[in-house]
């Protein structure tokens, strides 16, 4: 319980707004934190993912599907604990530090999220294009990485969007297992009867996710010259 | 002797099969209309040839080399050199969206010439780069203002000339098309006759075109190939097949196409 204490411990009635801002601050850096390594390690594992589901080996297809309904399938607060208490309470292990043991559950989570998103994106881009390309003496990696891949960036921003959007409002979950990003911090306070930082929390998230959006914007705008 | 010489070419597909049999050949310079009604072989046929699809069994001999023989394996090199033996239109064009028209006939030319010069083959370049030849044969086309436009941004009969453009600019020695009148408005087809006549004395190439439409056959082609229930059931001059034809179904299929 270090980071319960640790934030508890400065919680007095004299704190100014601009201490309880900069101690939410802290928290959201948290927040931040789960939010970019989730999403540095969850996109290559996704493709990973998504490549896998296009083999041709039944078993491991159908492994691989059993496995992205099993982690869609159930609450991200129920793999968050699982992942933290699972390998103590089965194998007696050593439990993992909280911030990884959330980290590991998140990148599994949207790392399926994301693989069906991208496999509906290659799904979506017609087989016209791969046949176009083999009928010009274009290989099949070349004909990837010059013809498909653009269209399916294209097809998977708003997807994407949507989901990254997403990911921003579930690292509170984190706190199930008592990682102090910003919601944790602010239900500290209120456990003391301050009330007020929790409501002030969104400022924080709808201002990166406000700048989220921007960017999603742009680039759905900047891939708005062609129709694929 | 025939450029282009197919004997009993089988494919099936799970449950159907698709060609049962077919042989003809081809000369050079000439231009065959595969006819006959649709779901009946005549695409398959084509996308056989580009190794689009792999046949189960047959031969087929282009330029004297035996590039398919059921009996033997593919080879890479073999499907490589078919392939630009070969030019494809497809009936729905199949551009890359994501590029000009210019870039959409330089991107496979700038890579078959890396390849080319990597196997010590001589150039496919009359000009002195990749863009201008592009410009070269686009300019042939009509299409030299709409270089930087993008495929959405061009009509359905431009659409055709630069998916033409992008097979010519590869300098195949056969191009093929399929159905190209069935993707454009009907009042188009006389662009189309027009547009393969110019590309005829243009280019002076061989041409093998899959089509339903017999008017159109009838107007384009040296030779007519129909094709029934996986097979070809008459090949001949054109005048011939639409003026004598011997089979029944021949005959049917020309009367229907009459009314």
């Amino acid at each position: 319980m270090e980071q319960l204490t640790d934030c508890s411990k400065s919680i007095s009635a004299n704190m100014t707004f601009s201490e309880i801002s900069l101690d939410l601050l802290k928290g959201f850096a948290v927040t931040l934190q789960l939010f970019f390594v989730t999403l540095i390690f969850a996109i290559p594992l996704g493709i990973i993912l998504t490549i896998i589901q296009k083999c041709k080996i039944k078993i491991v297809k159908v492994v691989i599907q059993t496995f992205i309904w099993v982690i869609r399938g159930t609450p991200l607060m129920l793999q968050v604990i699982a992942v933290y208490y699972g390998p103590a309470i089965l194998f007696e292990a050593k439990m993992l530090p909280r911030l990884v043991a959330v980290l590991v559950a998140f990148i599994v989570n949207y790392a399926c999220y994301f693989s069906e998103i991208f496999r509906g994106g290659f799904d979506s881009v017609s087989k016209g294009q791969y046949e176009a390309g083999l009928v010009l003496g274009m290989t099949r990696p070349q004909i990837f990485f010059k013809v498909i891949l653009l269209q399916v960036v294209k097809n998977i921003v708003p997807p994407m969007s949507n989901e990254v959007i997403t990911l921003v409002k579930d690292t509170s979950l984190a706190r199930v297992i008592v990682v102090a990003e910003i919601l944790k911090v602010a239900g500290d306070y209120t456990a003391k009867g301050l009330i007020w930082p929790l409501f002030y929390t969104a400022v924080y998230y709808l201002a990166f996710i406000g700048i989220l959006t921007i960017i999603f914007k742009c680039l759905e705008r900047k891939l708005d010259y062609f129709k694929v | 002797m025939a450029f282009l010489e197919v004997k009993n070419l089988k494919k099936s597909f799970s449950k159907t099969d698709a060609l049962k049999g077919i042989s003809f050949s081809l000369e050079k310079g000439r231009t065959l209309a595969v006819i006959g009604p649709s779901g009946n072989g005549k695409t398959t046929l084509l996308r056989c040839l580009n190794f689009l699809e792999i046949p189960n069994a047959g031969t087929i001999k282009l330029g004297g080399k035996v590039v398919f023989n059921g009996s033997k394996k593919l080879k890479r090199e073999d499907t490589l050199w078919v392939r630009d033996m070969f030019g494809l239109v497809f009936q729905s064009f199949n551009l890359f969206p994501e590029y000009t028209v210019l870039k959409n006939v330089t991107l496979a030319l700038e890579i078959v010439e890396k390849r080319r010069k990597k196997q010590g083959k001589s150039s496919l370049l009359e000009t002195a780069s990749v863009q201008d030849e592009a410009k070269s044969v686009l300019k042939k086309l009509g299409l030299e203002s709409k270089l930087e436009s993008y495929p959405c941004e061009l009509s359905g009969g431009e659409k055709q000339r630069v998916a033409i453009a992008r097979a010519l600019v590869l300098k195949p020695s056969v191009l093929c098309f399929d159905e190209p009148t069935s993707a454009l408005d009907p009042n188009l087809t006389r662009e189309v006759v027009k547009l393969i006549k110019e590309i005829k004395t243009k280019f002076n190439i061989t041409m093998l075109i899959v089509t339903h439409e017999m008017k159109f056959a009838n107007r384009v082609a040296d030779d007519v190939m129909f094709v029934y229930d996986g097979k070809a059931l008459e090949f001949g001059e054109t005048n011939e097949i639409f003026e004598r034809p011997k089979t029944q179904k021949l005959i049917e299929f020309l009367n229907i196409n009459d009314d």
